[in-house]
């Protein structure tokens, strides 16, 4: 008798073992995110905050690289090069439980951001003049602007599984190939900051106009957060930023992970080898494209929370 | 033949209100042929028949074969237009009941939703060609106005779900993960069984009549 068989090499995700509870995939499943209560302390957020702020008196010569600072020095890029807090954040093992999930144990820092934003402050403009007209058109009149996280493509129909972002579950396994992190750093209250409609990463038609009395009401879910909680989702959820009218600021850390098998999309922030010293060798792992092999931080990730489950198990 | 929106927003929840979809006087006729059904005991014209013992609801069977007005709310254009659009042109009413709950009942707990695996055929929730397909749909009347906190309650999106549903949710949890869906008299829920779905215990002084009905795919 001849036997058939395929090679499939040992560093796939042939065993894979989340590191979510079931009842965490059922809401993950079900909602599309999930709310990680105080990652960080209230002094830690605004140790962060106090850098932000920091960083935007200095003069341009001055910014440490590669920082990236917008213009207006509203938002912050390539943080974790420059200060040590922000790599934590990165590396956070309760949200990284998540993320790392999510992507198959094949986590991939693409970005991290701060962003600032006041009540007074415009929205960034699109750069298509057309489109910035239509944009500006539709929401001066109050309506809702929702988005889905893209790589620059749609599809002809959204219920497409986009290879690199998409949602998807086999067999009880979820898998996302983008997975977004928001860390609030001031307190949110539940009519303010992120909106999103639970479910909808599971759409399996277009978006229609939606035409609602209260949308916030009937449709978006937002949250009442504490600085220091993260909202980990996934970037095919519909979802919208609501107008900041506190007399404070807010700032908000945003981070996206994605899987580490995939190649570069154009975007130049993944690592900087020139300054990789600056970064532990963890999170420049992390950043990197996955070689045949488990990332260290998948590896500690495994120590802390299958050693748990398994302490959880022997001692029951 | 049902809109985008109407597609979008029931295979994002799982269900679909249509408003205002059985005339005030239909509504009217149908809780007075109610209050007197149900107050009648054991003198129901045939062929209604009844079943007062279930802890929830008190309810009564086969009553549109006796007044034209439950006839009329089978065949009514509004709802058949949507259930036939889920099920292709081809749906069958399956089953007609009228409940009637008090502040003596209790609530119906919560039931169904789907934890992944294949979909039993009777109750198959697909999407193919731009279309929804769902071979069991339910339908609620409701023929009395709802408080918003209370009737209809569910867990939106639980007809798609994946993963075993954790067993602590309960009626009386808040959004996102329980919603309960407010309507007024001749507002009608449609929704697919495989949602989760329940009703919190009736505190209103006044009853809460509804009629369910059930479709099924006629083929």
């Amino acid at each position: 008798m001849i036997k058939m068989n395929q090679i499939i090499a040992d560093y796939n995700s042939l065993k894979f073992e989340t590191l979510m509870s079931e009842k965490e995939n059922w809401f993950f499943d079900t909602h599309g995110y999930m709310i990680v209560k105080n990652v960080i302390t209230k002094d830690e957020a605004n140790y962060l905050i106090d850098k932000f702020e920091s960083w935007s008196q200095l003069p341009e010569e001055k910014v440490p690289h590669p920082l990236k600072r917008s213009l207006e020095s509203t938002v912050f890029q390539n943080m974790h090069y420059v200060d040590e807090k922000y790599q934590d954040l990165i590396l956070n093992h309760r949200i990284m439980k998540y993320v790392s999930s999510i992507l198959l144990h094949n986590p991939r820092l693409m970005f991290s951001s701060v962003i600032k934003l006041t009540k007074d402050q415009k929205r960034k403009k699109h750069p298509n003049k057309n489109q910035e007209n239509k944009l500006q058109k539709f929401i001066e009149d109050g309506n809702v602007l929702l988005h889905r996280d893209t790589n620059g493509y749609n599809y002809p129909f959204e219920s497409f599984i986009n290879p690199l972002i998409g949602y998807q579950v086999v067999n009880g396994i979820i898998h996302s190939g983008y997975v977004n992190v928001s860390v609030t750093l001031v307190d949110v209250p539940d009519d303010h900051g992120i909106g999103l409609i639970p479910g909808s990463h599971k759409s399996n038609f277009n978006t229609p106009l939606i035409e609602s009395d209260d949308p916030y009401k009937e449709y978006i879910q937002s949250f009442e957060l504490t600085a220091g909680d993260a909202i980990v989702f996934v970037p095919n959820l519909l979802h919208t930023s609501r107008k900041w009218e506190l007399d404070y600021p807010r700032y908000t850390i945003f981070n996206r992970y994605v899987f580490g098998k995939y190649i570069d999309e154009g975007y130049s922030s993944h690592a900087f080898e020139e300054y990789k010293d600056n970064i532990n060798d963890e999170l420049y792992e992390l950043e990197k494209k996955n070689i045949h092999q488990e990332k260290k931080i998948v590896s500690r990730l495994k120590n802390i929370y299958q050693n748990r489950s398994n302490n959880t198990l022997n001692s029951a | 033949m049902l809109t985008d929106f109407e597609k979008w927003y029931f295979d994002l929840r799982g269900y679909f209100v249509i408003k205002g979809a059985v005339p005030n006087e239909d509504i009217k006729e149908m809780i007075s042929h109610a209050e007197s059904w149900f107050d009648s005991k054991n003198i129901l014209p045939d062929p209604i028949s009844s079943n007062f013992d279930g802890s929830a609801a008190k309810l009564l069977y086969n009553f549109h074969y006796v007044e034209k007005v439950f006839e009329r709310l089978v065949l009514n254009k509004n709802i058949l237009r949507f259930i036939n659009g889920i099920q292709n042109g081809n749906s069958r009413v399956y089953d007609v009941l009228l409940s009637k709950s008090t502040q003596q009942e209790s609530d119906t707990e919560l039931h169904s939703g789907f934890e992944g695996g294949f979909q039993e055929p009777n109750q198959q929730f697909i999407i193919a060609n731009n279309n929804i397909f769902a071979s069991f749909v339910n339908v609620g009347v409701s023929l009395v106005d709802i408080p918003n906190h209370l009737g209809f309650t569910c867990l939106p999106g639980s007809h798609k779900g994946n993963f075993k549903i954790p067993g602590d949710i309960t009626l009386y949890d808040d959004p996102p993960t329980v919603v309960n869906v407010p309507v007024n008299a001749g507002d009608v829920i449609v929704f697919t069984p495989l949602l989760r779905h329940g009703a919190r215990a009736w505190t209103e002084k006044y009853a809460r009549y509804t009629v369910f009905m059930r479709f099924i795919f006629a083929k």
